[in-house]
C-alpha cells in the first residue's frame, strides 16, 4: 500500500505519526540508558563541581571557588595540564604516521601479508593492564630487555626509562602507539583499498612518481578517514589513563600525572569528589573546543568527492 | 499484527534490560539459628539493632587472596556454630581499601566489619565513620589490656576505642641464608646474637654480596610495596637520630643534616654501588636474587615453598642506643551504617581474642602479649623463620617498638611524600633538596 503523502501543509499523515510513534519505542531502551548512564552524570558532574563534595565529610556549595583553585593554585593541575597536551603532540601525529606507514606497506597482494597484518593488530587486542605490565618488565632499569640489550650488545647503560622525568611520558607514548597502531592501520587500510584504481592510473600517465602519486591521489582520496582517525586519536589522548596507572601511576613525582590520572587520584585517592568534577568539566570543554575545532577546520583539511 | 509483535518485543526488551538493575544477590548464609543468646547487651549506639535471636550475617572486607578468605570463613564458622552470627568474607586489594570504604559508605553499602590500616584510618576515625567499639573493655574475658599498648593505643581516638588491632610488629630482616654460605660472611641473625649487627654493617654486607654477573643484590628494602613507599626509610632513620615528623605530627623534622647523612647513604647504595634493587624493577626476595630484604613477619608465609633456604633477624641497630622500631598496625572496626552493632563487636572480639590470635599467628605476628611470648609462637609448625629468629625480630623489638605516625589526614600528606621521594630516586633532586622540599611542600599539612 504506497504511504500517503502530508495531506496539509506541517501536518503528519495517522501513518506517518504511527510509524515515528513505534520508532521511538524501539529506541527508547537505548535513549533511557544514554540518559540515564551519560546525561544525568553528565550534569551531576556540572553539579558536583561546584560543591567540595568529599564520600566521608560531606558537601557544601563552594560556587567556582573549585575553578578558581584550579587555575590559580594548583601547580600539579597546570602540570598536568602540560603533560597531556606533551602526550597528545607526541602520541597523535607519531600514533597516524606509523598506522599509515604500514597500511600503506601492507596495502599489497604479497604472499604472507595477512600474517603481518594479524602481527600489528593482536596489541590491539590484548587487554590494557596485560600490555602495561608487559612492557614495566620491558623498560625496568636494570633487569629489563632494552636496558639488557644496551648493555649486552652495545656495552652502553640504559636509562631509567620510567624513573626519568623527561622520559616517562615517551616511553608511555611508544607503548601507547604500538597498541593503538592495530586498529588505526585497519582503518587505514580500508580507505586505502577504496581509493578507484582509475586514479592512480591517470596519474601515471601523467608521470606522477610514486611519492607524488601518494600526496597528489591517496592522501586526498583518504583524507576522511584520515580526519577521523585524527579526531578520535586526539580525544583518546587527551583520555589515557590505563597505561599512566599501569606503568608509572602517574611518576616519577607528578611527570607523567595527566587528566584523568589526576582526576581519578583526586576522586578516589584523595576522596575530594567535588575538585575531581572540576577538573572533569574542564577536560570536557577541552575536548570540546578541540573537536569543535577540528570539524570546522575539515572543509579546509578534507576533500569529499561528493 | 504486526503492531501487536513489535509492543510484546518491545516490553520484553524493557523488562530483561531493567530486571538485571534490580536484582539483589541472596547469598548462603552459614549463619545457624542459635539457642544461646549472644554475650553483648544492646547499647545505646546502635543503629536499628533489634535485640533478638534471629540469625544475623554480618559483611567482613579484607585483604589477602582466596586460600585467605577460606581460612577466616572456617574460622567464623566457629563463632556461627556457637551463636547466631555469622560472617561473610570478602576481598579487596590492601591500596584499594581507603576508596572502596569511602565509596561504600557513602552509597549507604559498607561492609560491617572491616580491616584498617595505619595509612588510613585516622581519616576514617575522625570523620566519625568508624563506631565506636569501647565495650570491648568492659568485657573481662576478652582481656583488652592484653594488647600491646603501644599498639592498642592507635585503635583509639578522642579517647573511644574504633579499632582491635590484629596484628602488629617490627620489620624484620629476612635473609638468604644460600647467598651468605656461598659468599662466607656471617648471617644477620649471628651478627645479632654477637652484638654486631648494625645498619653499617647490613650496607657493607650488602655491597659484599651485590654480584652483577649473576644479576644478586644485597639488599631491598623495598620488597612487598613499591618505590613509592617512603615509610620503609623510618627505621633507618631512627636508628641514625633523624625523624621526618614530630611524634603529634604537627611539625616536619625531616630537614636535618643525620637525615641528609642517611638518605645519601641510601642513594649511592642503589645507585653508586648498585647493591639495591633499583626503583621500579620486579627483583623480589623470593625470586633468589637478594641477599637481604626488609619485610612484615607476615611475608613469611608466602616464601615457605622457596628453593633455598632463609631466616630472619630484626632490624640492626644505629648509633642511637635504643633507637624506636617502627611497627605499622591493622586491625578490625565496626563502619557506621552497621545495622548489628552488637553482633559485629561480639564478631571483632571473637576474631581478635586469645585463641583465634593463637590460630592466626603464622600469618601475622600477634598483638596480644601472651601470644607472643607463648612457646606455641616461637614453636610454630612451619620450619622457617627459626625459633631463634622469630625471638630476635618479633620478640626482642618490642621494649622499643614505636608506631609508624598517623594523622588525620594521612592520606594527603603519603601522597606529597611519594610524589617527592619519587624525584629523589629519579636523581631530579639531591638528599638536601629533597628534604627541603618535603618540609616546604608538607608542613601546610600538618597539625590538621
Amino acid at each position: 500500500m504506497k504511504q500517503q503523502k502530508r495531506t496539509r501543509k506541517g501536518k503528519i499523515s495517522r501513518l506517518e505519526r504511527n510509524e515515528y510513534k513505534y520508532g521511538f519505542l524501539f529506541i527508547s531502551i537505548m535513549l533511557v540508558g544514554y540518559i540515564v548512564f551519560l546525561i544525568i552524570p553528565l550534569i551531576s558532574t556540572f553539579g558536583l563541581s561546584l560543591t567540595n563534595y568529599s564520600l566521608i565529610n560531606g558537601s557544601q556549595y563552594v560556587g567556582l571557588e573549585n575553578y578558581k583553585t584550579m587555575l590559580t593554585d594548583d601547580p600539579t593541575f597546570v602540570r598536568t595540564m602540560w603533560n597531556t597536551l606533551f602526550f597528545s603532540v607526541l602520541f597523535v601525529p607519531s600514533s597516524i604516521f606509523l598506522s599509515l606507514g604500514l597500511a600503506v606497506m601492507l596495502n599489497k597482494n604479497i604472499p604472507g601479508v595477512g600474517l603481518f597484518r594479524t602481527i600489528v593488530f593482536t596489541p590491539y587486542v590484548t587487554t590494557i593492564a596485560v600490555w602495561g605490565i608487559v612492557w614495566k618488565f620491558v623498560f625496568q632499569t636494570d633487569n629489563g630487555a632494552i636496558n639488557l640489550l644496551l648493555r649486552q650488545v652495545f656495552n652502553v647503560t640504559g636509562p631509567m626509562w620510567l624513573y626519568n622525568e623527561h622520559l616517562a611520558i615517551p616511553v608511555v607514548v611508544v607503548t601507547a602507539m604500538l597498541k593503538s597502531m592495530g586498529m588505526n592501520m585497519i582503518i587505514f587500510l580500508t580507505a586505502l583499498k577504496s581509493v578507484p584504481k582509475m586514479y592512480y592510473e591517470a596519474a601515471e600517465l601523467d608521470g606522477a612518481t610514486g611519492l607524488k602519486r601518494f600526496i597528489y591521489v591517496t592522501l586526498p582520496s583518504i583524507s576522511p578517514t584520515l580526519f577521523l582517525n585524527m579526531v578520535v586519536s586526539v580525544i583518546n589522548s587527551l583520555k589515557v589513563f590505563g597505561i599512566i596507572q599501569i606503568m608509572t601511576e602517574g611518576g616519577p613525582g607528578t611527570s607523567s600525572y595527566v587528566f584523568v590520572y589526576y582526576i581519578y587520584q583526586m576522586a578516589f585517592k584523595k576522596l575530594q569528589f567535588g575538585y575531581a568534577s572540576a577538573i572533569s568539566v574542564f577536560l570536557f570543554v577541552l575536548i570540546m573546543i578541540l573537536t569543535i575545532v577540528q570539524w570546522k577546520m575539515r572543509k579546509r583539511w578534507v576533500y569529499y568527492e561528493n | 499484527m504486526k503492531k501487536i509483535l513489535s509492543m510484546v518485543l518491545t516490553i520484553l526488551l524493557v523488562f530483561v534490560a531493567f530486571s538485571g538493575c534490580t536484582q539483589q544477590s541472596k547469598s548462603p548464609s552459614s549463619s545457624v539459628p542459635s539457642t544461646a543468646p549472644s554475650s553483648a547487651a544492646s547499647s545505646d549506639n546502635n543503629e536499628g539493632d533489634t535485640q533478638s535471636y534471629d540469625p544475623v550475617t554480618l559483611k567482613l572486607l579484607m585483604t589477602g587472596d582466596t586460600a585467605r578468605a577460606d581460612r577466616f570463613a572456617s574460622i567464623f564458622q566457629k563463632l556461627a556454630d556457637e551463636t547466631n552470627i555469622s560472617v561473610e568474607v570478602s576481598l579487596s586489594a590492601a591500596s584499594e581499601l581507603p576508596t572502596k570504604y569511602a565509596t561504600e559508605i557513602a552509597a549507604g553499602t559498607a561492609p560491617d566489619i572491616g580491616w584498617f590500616m595505619d595509612s588510613f584510618m585516622m581519616d576514617f576515625m575522625a570523620n566519625g565513620n568508624l563506631i565506636d567499639i569501647s565495650a570491648v573493655k568492659d568485657d573481662a574475658d576478652y582481656k583488652y589490656n592484653d594488647i600491646f599498648p603501644a599498639v592498642s593505643k592507635l585503635g583509639q581516638y578522642d579517647g573511644k576505642v574504633y579499632l582491635i588491632p590484629f596484628t602488629a610488629g617490627a620489620r624484620c630482616i629476612y635473609f638468604n641464608k644460600d647467598i651468605f654460605g656461598a659468599a662466607g660472611f656471617e648471617d644477620p641473625l649471628t651478627l645479632y646474637n654477637e652484638g654486631e649487627w648494625t645498619w653499617d654493617k647490613l650496607f657493607d654486607l650488602a655491597v659484599n654480596l651485590t654480584d652483577k654477573s649473576t644479576g644478586t643484590y644485597g639488599l631491598s628494602l623495598l620488597n612487598y610495596g613499591n618505590p613509592k613507599d617512603w615509610t620503609v626509610l623510618y627505621d633507618f632513620v631512627w636508628a641514625y637520630g633523624a625523624d621526618f615528623f614530630s611524634k603529634d605530627m604537627t611539625k616536619a623534622e625531616m630537614n636535618s643534616p643525620e637525615m641528609i647523612s642517611c638518605l645519601q647513604r641510601y642513594y649511592d647504595l642503589i645507585y653508586t654501588d648498585g647493591a639495591h634493587v633499583k626503583p621500579g624493577d620486579q627483583i623480589t626476595f623470593e625470586s633468589g636474587q637478594v641477599a637481604m630484604c626488609r619485610n612484615q613477619f607476615s611475608f613469611s608465609k608466602s616464601i615457605q615453598d622457596v628453593d633455598f633456604d632463609w631466616d630472619i633477624a630484626p632490624l640492626p641497630a644505629g648509633p642511637v642506643k635504643d633507637a624506636p622500631v617502627g611497627t605499622g598496625v591493622a586491625g578490625y572496626s565496626v563502619l557506621k551504617g552497621c545495622k548489628h552493632v552488637d553482633e559485629a563487636i561480639e564478631a571483632v572480639k571473637f576474631i581478635t581474642n586469645t585463641e583465634q590470635q593463637s590460630e592466626l599467628m603464622d600469618l601475622f605476628a600477634p598483638t596480644r602479649e601472651s601470644v607472643l611470648n607463648s612457646d606455641a609462637f616461637l614453636n610454630a609448625s612451619e620450619s622457617k623463620p627459626s625459633p631463634e629468629g622469630r625471638k630476635a625480630a618479633c620478640i626482642d623489638s618490642l621494649e622499643n617498638l614505636r608506631a609508624f605516625p598517623s594523622a588525620p589526614n594521612m592520606n594527603d600528606i603519603n601522597t606529597k611524600m611519594k610524589e617527592i621521594m619519587d624525584y629523589f630516586y629519579a636523581g631530579s633532586l639531591s638528599a638536601s633538596d629533597t628534604v627541603a622540599k618535603m618540609e616546604e611542600e608538607v608542613t601546610p599539612l600538618l597539625g590538621k
